[in-house]
């Protein structure tokens, strides 16, 4: 669409348009690493790194404990007959 | 913060959140395995056309046009929404929390599917942008950004909702996703299809993005998953919780730096290959802190391998992954490069990350969460048995016959005495096996979406013996216990 403008105009529109671009990059990634910067500080402040023994073991419940397989192939609907 | 203490409070948070998911994230996954079937069929036919160039000789089916639909739909059309899937699962789970937004979600599936579609038929036309891996027009792209916007806010509502008191590894990984995303996506836009950068740079901030869209989004939702499957499925907690958080870190300060070894010997300054290639080598410590973490914790329960569907597709990708980033890392030396660079070698290479690593961990997880979500059994263990030896098979098959027939290749092309069409002529049959190989993981695709459409079509089934649902036993049990106290 540039070209079809004054050589002068087209140019410093391409020119505007680069340095917003640029603007949104560099925003962006200061934007990404603070907030990086800033999740580590809070996740140790929230005591996310103490205590590790139990935050392995949050995935288990009373319902299925540690211990207990909770995965296997449907055999028994096979075997039963009931399943097809 | 509010932390769930009764143990029946739990469990029934736990299914309330796969209940709240169960229509959006089955939308999501059943939209995954259609374009992971529509990407191998193109994929198929990309390879026949190596070997055979007459092959559907039509105009949008040429090698240029059909081989990016093959990429762009298993990335964005089966990883996108796969992963998509997995991460809304996984974190309203971790969390106890309910699904948010589930209409909204509802709406981005849809539209992200339609971005798709408009992509797909973009690239057929002829109107794809020629940047690898960004290919879709940038009016498509927008249709697949738009709803990640909605789950990045599911996912930091879910986690500022969370009634648990601690961050559990796979959601430092999910937590890490929503945030490189959507970094990555639009930085690499901005970059290349607006133009900011040009030349030598554009082809830094390409392979920047192609190399980090697998590893900072594909890979951290394959080890969070594995993370999660492994030692739920086996009834054991990681072996060692230390080492996973180490893996995380180094992963999230290392992957980002890796993708300029794509460009060894191209035009550019020396140093910005030295910084990929340093990255790939400090990508070692990630690697083996997790490769050992879940062999460790594994050991001791490879017996269970037999009886369990979901566990065999999460160690085969969890190895994978060890194997497929070893691969990666090696491949990014300049001594390496020399051999390998062009070849079939980097082909085998990726089809060992996507369809050895990645795939599988989504498929068990599939696997693990579609009974859960739908509330009733797979209906066939022969189909999931077909679906787990053709993705093992092919993977095998198609990344051996193409990293062999690379370095042969890479050796061959180096020798100028040797004519170029001599080369060729070599790789003709490993190409032929490289059909092969695709044709066996489009049988187990198919035999995993027959699986899937049988569950989704409600399949009548009555249960000799839950398999899945013995939580939900317990759960009654335990609620029952609770009302006579």
């Amino acid at each position: 669409m540039a070209h079809n403008l004054p050589p002068q105009l087209g140019e410093a529109l391409s020119r505007a348009s680069m340095f917003f671009v640029f603007i949104f990059i560099w925003s962006f990634a200061l934007f990404a690493g603070i907030t990086m910067v800033w999740l580590l500080a809070w996740a140790v402040r929230r005591g996310e790194f103490q205590n590790l023994r139990d935050a392995s073991r949050m995935i288990f419940d009373d319902g299925e404990p540690i211990g207990e397989v909770t995965d296997r192939f449907p055999e028994s609907i096979k075997a039963s007959g009931e399943g097809r | 913060m509010n932390v769930v203490n009764s143990p029946t409070e739990e469990i029934r948070a736990r299914i309330e959140a796969d209940s709240s998911a169960r229509v959006v994230v089955t939308l999501y996954w059943a939209s995954a395995l259609f374009w992971l079937t529509f990407a191998t069929l193109a994929g198929l036919i990309s390879s026949i056309k190596l070997h055979s160039p007459d092959f559907l000789n039509y105009e949008w089916l040429t090698f240029g046009r059909i081989r990016p639909v093959h990429w762009d739909t298993a990335i964005y059309g089966f990883g996108g929404l796969a992963a998509s899937g997995t991460l809304l699962w996984l974190q309203a789970r971790l969390c106890q929390v309910k699904l948010p937004f589930r209409g909204p979600l509802i709406i981005g599936g849809i539209l992200y599917n339609l971005g798709m579609v408009l992509g797909v038929i973009a690239v057929l036309a002829g109107y794809s942008t020629g940047v690898e891996t960004l290919e879709f027009p940038v009016w498509a792209m927008t249709f697949l950004v738009l709803p990640f916007v909605v789950i990045v806010i599911a996912n930091f509502t879910m986690y500022a909702r969370k009634k648990t008191q601690h961050t559990y590894v796979s959601q430092w990984y999910l937590m890490a996703v929503t945030v490189w995303f959507p970094v990555l996506v639009l930085s690499a836009e901005a970059c290349i299809n607006f133009g900011a950068v040009d030349g030598v740079a554009q082809a830094i901030a390409n392979w920047w993005y192609g190399h980090n869209v697998v590893g900072l989004f594909a890979t951290p939702t394959g080890i969070a998953a594995a993370y999660y499957l492994i030692p739920k499925v086996i009834g054991k907690p990681i072996h060692s919780y230390h080492l996973s958080l180490v893996g995380f870190w180094t992963n999230a300060i290392f992957y980002n730096w890796a993708g300029t070894h794509h460009l060894t010997g191209g035009p550019l300054p020396a140093w910005t290959i030295t910084v990929g290639v340093v990255g790939s080598m400090m990508m070692f410590i990630p690697v083996i802190t997790i490769g050992i973490n879940h062999h460790m914790t594994m050991l001791g329960s490879f017996h269970l391998l037999k009886t369990s569907p979901t566990l065999r597709f999460a160690v085969m990708g969890s190895m994978m992954y060890t194997v497929a980033s070893f691969q990666g890392s090696l491949e990014a030396l300049r001594t390496h490069q020399e051999v390998t660079h062009f070849t079939h070698y980097t082909i085998g290479h990726v089809h060992l990350g996507m369809y050895g690593f990645f795939a599988p961990l989504m498929f068990a997880m599939m696997y693990y969460a579609m009974p859960r979500l739908m509330r009733q059994e797979w209906s066939s263990a022969r189909l999931i048995r077909i679906h787990f030896w053709c993705t093992l098979v092919g993977t095998a098959l198609y990344g051996g016959a193409m990293c062999f027939a690379g370095v042969k290749q890479g050796l061959m092309m180096n020798d100028p005495a040797i004519p170029f069409l001599k080369v060729v002529e070599f790789t003709i049959p490993f190409l032929q096996l490289r059909t092969l190989a695709g044709l066996i993981l489009l049988s187990g695709t198919m035999a995993f979406l027959i699986n899937f459409g049988r569950m989704m079509a409600r399949h009548k089934l009555t249960f000799a013996d839950p398999t899945l649902f013995t939580s939900e036993r317990n759960w009654d049990a335990l609620l029952e216990e609770e009302q006579k106290v």
